[in-house]
């Protein structure tokens, strides 16, 4: 900076104090640095900011693709409107879908349930509540079939959210467009098949890593064969910043995944070219709104270099980052519930100023259910009323050359960079994930994130500041999952009867020999699943080979309670723990669990950690448990209380299952048991019926719950007399 | 002597071998409470007398954090089961911490075990008045009493109770990594005295070749350690399952060599009189420091001395001239 500048700026800076000493305020804290999303903000950029950045001269279309990855953008064609829905039966889905293709929409992304994604069956007894609930059920080629019906797969381009099953569901997809006349060549969308973050964060993986990676290298390898169009990969860090992540750790460990499926599918021979320009991305978009938008710019920036350097493409298109983003579910409240339909909306503009290709707006009630048809319908409404109202449209990265956005762009890539060398020095993020380093990471900004929520540092309208106590419940979509499971079952039967039985089961013994040799599993599990093998089989016959992984839930003794140490709340539960302790003779003991295939873990590793800090003994239950096992664990250990943590919806069948397993091996003696996440208010009654002592809803904070799980348990024994 | 009284109840559901009974007897070995004290000393006392105590192994599976200790007894543990065993698993962690909960996450690492038929009770060990050993022997002697065999002890880490583990158990199987070297040597000196079986554990895939060089360099120094008498090291892969079947058959015959020899009972003499001598100190300890105890008794001595008013031996003389031996725990 000249001398003018510097002398400039420091006049500013005295105006501004004085300004402020007027007001009264304190300087100091108010023209100091701000976190946000640990990237420290200044209150005035200037053209200062900008010296010795590299990137600033790069049009649109042009490497490092800051300003966009294509020169034409939203001049050419908006983004595309993709909303993730699927829940119940296929039909029922495709109803849903063809209404909101009429509506607007412009390319479909399917949402599986939970058991397709842990490989099972809707008949298998692990998955009795899960059928239908967090999306939709699909068992068998028919199924997919069903899904499609009516909608042109050559045209409509469709996104899969799939991992662990990826295999099966491919597979299905496959074979169901081949049988309604669309060659495999003409499919267009994006299989997620991102292994790596499932073992970070989203937990719905079924093999054990080494196998895991090995299946995302053969989707790989045959879509770079037969499905041009398709996007083999997409490489995801929504489901990092659902956990907790930081913008810079969303970013580094996201472009580190991709590095190493680069890696994987170098090693199968693959030529880059040959498979980096089908690789995409996903992004989740917080409250942040010029992180989140400088964290596009940044990623497209990073990933460019990242791919220069280590492989010299040939073909620009390797280096270009295209994205897919969704609008942060965390972020949305069940306080107030409709006040999601304005961060939605500023979110999407983020997602929309930082270049997105297409784009998911969440419904406002999901932080209570299932988004209803009313919700669905505002949130693709939000999408065209920024496309179409608003002029967003108009220009190419509106953003470009402010001296914020840069700096802010410049800052994100390099410290993001730094974490992505500090990934590859522990041998890239198949090990650094296998040794938890990104895990702990991310562990550890959320909670630290929720004690400052907590402790009202961050404000949450409506959570922590401008709550009202006059909510009118609302309406959620409730599926009928034991209907679903039924109809499944009834289905798979059918299935099973019609099928070329000596057919099946040759095409599942191919299978399991190539998983113990070398073949492309992506092309056995065509076959299998043309001859009408269902989705568990297909599993189930590479299990025998794999093996089923199981991942412990860790937690982090100690991280909460340093962050909200001398808060008048905290000591005051820390007491009445204390005090229970002493009368009882031992600390009030918890077993956090997890029913069904739901693998979302942030919730329970929080409370586990903070009840810890409280003082209670927590125990972690393993994931994906039935109702049984839990049962199990809470009487061996003895527990004073059971909290079970939901997410997916599967509660109204199994909570009311484990209520009935304590009473009858315990009875009124046995455990208490809570409930907290995402329970639906027409849920509540349901459970509380079914013996559940209290229901937390999502973003209770940890001090209020460890103290009410204390009074409950000490009014349980005052009732009983019991020791 | 008041002899506390046994609880009829309790004790008919633990012979029976009702899970519940079972975990509710160990939370009362678990309490700080001194009518719950009582209660669990009364069900000890009535569980050391059966018969089946003497024939239930204990098994303690130690190494260092992150070695697999967990993942290897989920392993093992399956097989056992599916000889026919019905084995406990108590996990035991000594350094959980004195302020604020525990945080336990056994289950989570043995899932299969949680699963099954297994009895798997991991305890935070702060509030046992007589420490982690005793409780763990508590617990253990209810487990058998209980019908479960073996009871495998997993304790957390290898740190300066090293060596306790000798106290608790009728056989040590500490874990180590591939690759463990130099820094177990100098640490684990104490520890490889003890040791009857070591086990290289995550031996599979690309660590399969330094788990055998590991095997090699541990079985020689264990050699030079220990002579002809030295223990057997084994590798295991608790991913893969291999060498679990031949890890408990080095187990058992152990076991019966000393059964025959004699050496177990011998071994469990010793370990009552170590847990003798230390629930005497930890009782004694606890009679100074209680209300009314010694400990404010001797203060002023303690303060006179300090001040030169009394020489050190006299004052420590005095407070034992005043002691009347009959200190009430």
């Amino acid at each position: 900076m000249n001398d003018r500048g510097r002398a400039q700026e420091r006049a500013w800076l005295e105006r501004a104090s004085k300004e402020l000493a007027r007001a009264g305020d304190e300087t100091a804290d108010a023209l100091g640095p701000r976190l946000r999303q640990g990237v420290a903000i200044r209150p005035l950029y200037t053209a200062a900011d900008l010296e010795g950045l590299e990137h600033l001269d790069a049009l649109p279309g042009e490497p490092p693709y800051v300003r966009g990855p294509r020169a034409s953008m939203y001049r050419g064609r908006p983004w595309t409107l993709r909303q993730y829905a699927g829940f119940s039966t296929a039909e029922e889905s495709n109803e849903f879908f063809l209404r909101a293709l009429a509506e607007g929409q412009r390319g479909l992304s399917v949402a599986f349930d939970l058991a397709t994604h842990r490989g099972y069956d809707s008949d298998h007894p692990r998955v009795a509540g899960d059928v239908g609930k967090a999306g939709v059920a699909v068992d068998s080629v028919e199924d997919m079939k069903r899904l499609f019906q009516g909608i042109d797969l050559g045209a409509v381009s469709v996104s899969m959210t799939m991992n662990g099953a990826v295999l099966p569901v491919l597979a299905a997809f496959i074979v169901a467009a081949e049988e309604a006349g669309v060659e495999q060549g003409r499919l267009s969308g994006t299989i997620q098949n991102d292994i790596l973050k499932e073992f970070m964060v989203r937990n719905t993986y079924i093999y054990p890593p080494a196998p895991s990676m090995r299946i995302v290298a053969d989707v790989i390898e045959y879509a770079s064969e037969h499905m041009p169009r398709f996007n083999s990969v997409s490489i995801s860090g929504y489901h990092m910043q659902e956990a907790g992540a930081t913008a810079v750790q969303e970013l580094a460990f996201t472009l580190a995944d991709g590095l190493e499926y680069v890696r994987v599918a170098r090693e199968r021979g693959l030529p880059v070219d040959a498979f980096a320009p089908r690789l995409s991305f996903f992004f989740g978009i917080g409250m942040s709104f010029f992180v989140e938008i400088a964290k596009l710019r940044a990623a497209r920036l990073l990933w460019s270099e990242l791919l220069t350097e280590r492989y010299q493409p040939q073909d620009p298109r390797s280096c270009l980052l295209r994205v897919h983003c969704q609008t942060s579910g965390v972020s949305l409240t069940a306080q107030q519930p409709l006040n999601n339909v304005v961060r939605t909306a500023v979110e999407a503009l983020a997602a929309v100023f930082g270049g997105t290709q297409s784009l998911h707006t969440n419904a406002w009630d999901e932080a209570i259910a299932l988004p209803s048809d009313a919700a669905a319908r505002v949130a693709r409404a939000t999408q065209l009323v920024l496309q179409h109202e608003t002029g967003v449209t108009d220009v190419i990265d509106p953003w470009g050359g402010s001296y914020f956005m840069e700096s802010l762009t410049a800052e994100l890539a390099r410290e993001a960079r730094a974490l992505i060398d500090e990934v590859e020095a522990r041998g890239g993020m198949t090990q650094a994930v296998a040794a938890g380093f990104p895990q702990g990471l991310i562990d550890r900004a959320a909670i630290e994130r929720q004690a400052r929520v907590d402790r009202g540092e961050e404000i949450v309208v409506g959570v922590n500041r401008f709550t009202a106590d006059d909510e009118a419940p609302l309406e959620a979509r409730v599926v009928d999952d034991e209907r679903v499971r039924r109809e499944q079952i009834a289905r798979l039967e059918a299935l099973r009867r019609s099928r070329d039985e000596e057919a099946v089961r040759g095409a599942l013994a191919r299978l399991e020999a190539g998983a113990r040799g070398h073949d492309n599993l992506l092309a056995s599990s065509v076959e299998a699943m043309r001859a009408r093998a269902t989705l568990g089989e297909v599993s189930a016959a590479l299990e025998k080979v794999f093996g089923r992984y199981e991942q412990a839930l860790r937690g982090l003794a100690g991280v909460y309670g340093r962050s909200v140490q001398g808060e008048q709340s905290w000591e005051t539960c820390q007491r009445a723990v204390q005090a229970f302790a002493e009368r009882e003779g031992r600390p009030p003991r918890i077993l956090i669990a997890k029913l069904g295939q739901d693998g979302h873990d942030r919730g329970a590793k929080l409370i586990a950690t903070g009840l810890a800090d409280a003082g209670f003994d927590v125990d972690l239950g393993p994931l994906f448990s039935t109702p049984e096992e839990v049962a199990r664990i809470a009487l061996d250990n003895d527990v004073h209380v059971v909290g079970i943590s939901t997410q997916a919806g599967a509660h109204t069948t199994l909570v009311p299952e484990l209520t009935q397993l304590l009473r009858e091996a315990a009875g009124s003696a046995g455990p208490l048991v809570v409930c907290g996440g995402i329970v639906p208010q027409e849920h509540h009654e349901q459970l509380v019926e079914a013996g559940v002592a209290a229901l937390f809803e999502p973003g209770t904070p940890v001090p209020v719950i460890a103290a009410r799980i204390v009074e409950l348990l000490v009014a349980a024994r005052d009732r009983d007399g019991s020791t | 002597m008041d002899r506390p009284e046994l609880d009829d109840e309790l004790w008919s559901g633990i012979v029976a071998g009702d899970r519940r009974a079972l975990a509710r007897a160990i939370s009362l070995c678990e309490s700080a409470r001194a009518d719950h004290r009582l209660r669990a000393e009364a069900l000890v006392a009535r569980a050391s007398a059966e018969p089946r105590l003497a024939t239930t192994a204990r098994i303690g599976l130690t190494g260092p954090a992150g070695v697999g200790k967990s993942t290897l007894i989920d392993t093992l543990g399956q097989h056992l089961l599916q000889a026919g065993h019905r084995p406990a698993v108590l996990a035991v962690d000594p350094s959980s911490r004195r302020t604020g909960g525990s945080l336990l996450g056994d289950q989570t690492r043995m899932p299969r075990l949680a699963r099954g038929d297994a009895f798997v009770r991991p305890s935070p060990t702060r509030g046992h008045l007589g420490g982690a050993g005793a409780y763990t022997l508590e617990a253990a002697i209810l487990c058998a009493a209980a019908g479960f065999e073996p009871v495998l002890i997993e304790t957390v880490g290898v740190g300066q109770n090293e060596t306790e583990i000798d106290d608790l158990v009728d056989l040590v199987v500490l874990l180590l990594q591939p690759g463990a070297g130099d820094e177990v040597q100098g640490m684990k000196r104490g520890l490889l005295e003890h040791v009857d079986v070591l086990v290289v554990a995550k031996a599979d895939g690309p660590l399969l070749g330094v788990a055998e060089e590991t095997r090699a360099r541990f079985a020689g120094a264990l050699r030079l350690l220990r002579g002809p008498t030295a223990p057997s090291v084994a590798l295991v892969s608790a991913q893969e399952g291999t060498g679990i079947a031949e890890l408990w058959q080095v187990i058992e015959a152990q076991l019966d060599e000393r059964r025959q020899s004699g050496a177990f009972a011998e071994r469990r003499a010793r370990q009552r009189r170590a847990w003798f001598r230390n629930g005497l100190v930890a009782a004694l300890t606890r009679a100074v420091d209680a209300p009314g105890g010694l400990r404010e008794r001797w203060a002023h001595l303690e303060e006179a001395a300090a001040h030169g008013e009394l020489s050190v031996p006299e004052a420590v003389r005095a407070v034992l001239e005043g002691l009347s031996w009959s200190p009430r725990v």
